[in-house]
């Protein structure tokens, strides 16, 4: 692929996923100002590794996986940590009062973004595979089990309560 | 059922981003954009031969020097962040010689490398763009002169949010040049060519290293045939006298690589005739536009001998349960110029699908001054990156590293074995 076509697949990838972006960036650092900056990251260190990017189609997929890495690495340099309470916060203003989602703000790191990117973001496993590396059984199968489990927690919640 | 739960309830009020959210991001887009329209240039080729003049220069760690005329150079800026705390037995000595090059004239500018050096797994340049009218002021090519003020390249603005072409302006500048310097690093691949047989032929035939992956693709995008680089914001720069500006650029090297070649391209902006800024529209020159090469040439008779810090060896486990672990070695080097990791991967193939293997942010954080240099190539049936990275106080008992890309960023520890 040209140079010039790469560039314009990268901008349309970026304006096309940029509020993607911004969400999920938003999920880590719970400050817009430090989500939008993480979005920024992720788009300037996407160009900077453009031209080592072989497939236009990959550019969306990286973009999301640079801004989970900026993120990351905001937190890391601000030597925050993320807690269960603090995600609790960032799902509970979907204000659905929805219990499902005490479960999931209760889970892993690496679980609660596999559902997010599924069920918020609606991507498909394909691109979850893209994004975070895995082979696209591995998501399928996580994703049902971590299903599976939260089925199970609300069965006996819901059995509790009478 | 549950699925339906979670959709509705992670859907249910999705967070906007601020108010001017997308404009912002399109004109980070927008400079990010301009500092590669270059390559769309035509280009006109200007080699020049490296003289035999040489200058002998012997030093010890840690004492800058610049150039033959004591301007602020090449030791000086990687001075600035090398720790000095690390002792070690054997002080380092410039032992070969430095080469200096004659000026290039150019329509707008002159193009001085002023210093050039490269230990074998870093280059180093210090390049020097002088206008060749009077009341023109060359900048890097990264600013904005209409936004960003005259701080960035060390000069002191008149009063608050000036923008730099108001302080040219102010200070009798009625041109901006626009230059930049920039590594060739890859060749652009002949649109004719639609097939992977193809595309192996002619790689091979411009001598480019490249692999078959099982699926029978070609990857070589990612290995470098040479030092990479761009004069960009990160970089040291300033504006000396009769303004002429100062860019600092660094890049990986290769083993035995000698001969570096870069484009410059340098582009006039015309300022109001009245001498005044007031309407904010630059009126850039685009026919004015001007490209070319040089080159320089560093003997590898000049790098001095490095020396190994300490070793370092771990695991790195991969979440593929059916993928055998890999253990990666690492090196930490020190030169008369700078300091290197550089990692040893025996795993071609999971290299080649995760490249971008990098160490923890805080020692890589060199990035930041603009000295990064980054070079991958494959060496004995393995894949060897090269980073230069500062090292903390003092030599770290164990790194972590990281594939850029990799499932759930899994880290791995290595630990120092000597």
């Amino acid at each position: 692929m040209m140079e010039y076509e790469k560039e314009q697949a990268f901008i349309n990838a970026v304006r096309g996923r940029r509020e993607q972006m911004y969400r999920i960036a938003l999920g880590y650092l719970r400050n817009s100002q430090d989500a939008e900056d993480a979005v920024s990251d992720a788009v300037e260190a996407t160009w900077k590794s453009l031209k080592r990017i072989r497939n236009a189609d990959a550019l969306p997929a990286y973009l999301i996986r640079c801004t989970i890495n900026a993120a990351r690495y905001q937190l890391r340099k601000r030597h925050k940590t993320q807690s269960a309470e603090q995600f609790s916060e960032f799902l509970a203003a979907g204000e659905s009062g929805d219990p499902i989602i005490n479960y999931l703000s209760g889970m892993k790191e690496r679980d609660q973004l596999l559902l997010i990117l599924k069920y918020q973001e609606n991507l498909r496993e394909k691109e979850i595979a893209s994004i975070l590396h895995i082979p696209r059984g591995t998501v399928s199968s996580r994703i049902i089990t971590l299903l599976k489990r939260i089925k199970a927690e609300l069965l006996e919640e819901e059995s509790d309560n009478g | 059922m549950v699925e339906e739960r979670m959709k509705t309830a992670l859907q249910s009020k999705l967070p906007e981003p601020p108010d001017g959210f997308g404009e912002r991001n399109d004109q980070l887009i927008s400079s990010l954009m301009s500092g590669r329209e270059k390559q769309y240039a035509s280009r006109e080729k200007h080699r020049i031969l490296v003289p035999a003049i040489v200058i002998a220069i012997m030093m010890m760690l840690g004492i800058g020097i610049a150039a033959s005329n004591g301007h602020w150079g090449v030791f000086n800026w990687l001075s600035e962040n090398r720790s000095q705390e690390i002792n070690t037995d054997q002080p380092f000595m410039i032992e070969g010689e430095t080469p200096f090059l004659p000026p290039v004239d150019t329509d707008h500018v002159t193009i001085t490398v002023r210093e050039a050096q490269s230990d074998g797994y870093g280059l180093y340049l210090s390049v020097v763009f002088t206008p060749k009218e009077k009341d023109a002021l060359a900048f890097n090519w990264g600013i904005n002169p209409f936004q960003d003020g005259p701080e960035i390249v060390g000069l002191a603005a008149d009063y608050k949010n000036q923008a730099l072409a108001e302080w040219a302006v102010n200070h009798g500048y009625h041109k901006l040049i626009r230059v930049a310097l920039l590594s060739i690093p890859y060749p652009s691949i002949p649109k004719e060519i639609k097939t992977t047989d193809e595309m192996a032929a002619y790689l091979e035939e411009q001598g480019i290293p490249f692999r078959r992956t099982k699926d029978g693709a070609i990857q070589y995008d990612h290995i470098s045939s040479g030092p990479e680089f761009d004069s960009y914001l990160n970089n040291k720069m300033m504006i000396e006298e009769e303004g002429s500006t100062l860019i600092m650029v660094a890049g990986g090297c290769l083993s035995g690589q000698e001969d570096y070649q870069m484009n410059w391209t340098a582009v006039p902006c015309l300022m109001h005739e009245d001498g005044t800024w007031d309407t904010k529209t630059p009126e850039w020159k685009m026919d004015e536009w001007r490209q070319g090469t040089i080159s320089v040439h560093i003997p590898e008779s000049t790098h001095s001998k490095p020396v190994i810090l300490a070793n370092y060896v771990g695991t790195m486990k991969s979440m593929n349960r059916a993928e055998d672990d890999v253990t990666v070695k690492v090196q930490l080097i020190r030169t008369e110029l700078n300091d290197y990791f550089q990692i040893q991967c025996p795993d071609l193939e999971r290299s080649y699908q995760s490249p971008w293997l990098y160490l923890e942010d805080e020692i890589s954080s060199f990035a930041r001054s603009g000295i990064h240099s980054y070079s991958v190539q494959e060496k004995e049936g393995m894949l060897v990156f090269t980073t230069a990275s500062l090292i903390p106080g003092e030599i770290p008992d164990k790194l972590i590293i990281r594939w850029y890309d990799s499932g759930y960023d899994e880290k791995t520890v290595i630990e120092r074995v000597d």
